[in-house]
């Protein structure tokens, strides 16, 4: 399963004020905040922190079809490993693990979560927000799959998460969208077919 | 207090959170935060925040775990306040 988060960092830092201690203790464990106080630039290690644990919470309401929540702190970040422009992850939530990889500029965070670990098993493309992401993840399916992108279309479930028909049948292909301010993105598994 | 002050109250929190304007006109107990507003998921923390000094209660991660309509933050604000 997929999960993936996108934070526009500019239009953040006008919509939030994260750094507040009360509600960095609403959605981080102290762990998380350590990771935060530790880095040159806190708050934006902690929109990187944000994106990994909500592309994980997405993943795992998929995996397992769950109604939707709001609990961060059953979400523990771990950062694996880190640059510049780019971090990898775990996520744990309950007993279940799942990898993340991000890439981090001075214009976004976008975090991808898969529960298998390997960056090879996701794939995943940014976009301006303005663009139609599930047009562009039909083309993308249609270009990979070799099917007519005509024949592929997007329902909501009953927890709200989108899934792909195919010829009006499900097509088993896990996928997310975010968008935020100016951009959006999708994230795919590779799968064969 | 009233479930219609306590609408109102909530209404005038949530507002400068909300994406999606229109759907304040038809604010209640159905009012889906996420789907129907548009919030999200960092101004719903700030929401929670502000519930908890209008109310003077705090709210922990149990119970903003099922705060996803305003009936849900009713509910918590009602348990909280009794």
């Amino acid at each position: 399963m997929i999960g993936n988060d996108i934070v526009d960092l500019r239009l953040a830092a006008l919509e939030s004020d994260p750094m507040r201690p009360r509600f960095l203790n609403k959605v981080f464990t102290l762990r998380e905040q350590a990771y935060i106080f530790k880095a040159s630039t806190p708050l934006k290690q902690l929109w990187l922190l944000w994106t990994m644990k909500e592309a994980a919470y997405k993943a795992h309401q998929r995996q397992f079809s769950l109604p939707r929540n709001f609990n961060p702190l059953l979400q523990e970040c771990t950062i694996l490993c880190q640059s510049r422009d780019s971090a990898s992850g775990e996520v744990k939530i309950g007993a279940w693990v799942y990898h993340l990889t991000s890439i981090v500029n001075e214009e976004y965070i976008h975090s991808s979560a898969s529960i298998n670990p390997g960056t090879q098993d996701g794939f995943w493309k940014i976009f301006s927000s303005s663009v139609d992401l599930r047009k562009h993840l039909s083309l993308d399916i249609s270009q990979h799959y070799g099917i007519p992108a005509n024949t592929v279309s997007f329902e909501k479930n009953s927890n709200f998460v989108p899934v792909l028909k195919h010829k009006n049948k499900i097509f088993p292909l896990a996928f997310s969208f975010s968008k935020h301010g100016k951009f959006g993105a999708f994230s795919r598994e590779l799968m064969n077919y | 207090m009233t479930d219609s002050i306590l609408l109102e109250k909530l209404k005038k929190i949530v507002t400068p959170y909300v994406q999606h304007k229109p759907g304040l006109d038809k604010f209640g107990e159905q009012t889906d935060l996420l789907n129907d507003l548009q919030i999200n998921s960092a101004n719903l923390v700030d929401v929670v925040l502000d519930v908890e000094d209008e109310f003077n209660i705090e709210i922990d991660n149990d119970s903003m775990d099922g705060m996803l309509t305003v009936g849900d933050a009713m509910n918590v604000i009602k348990s909280k306040t009794a």
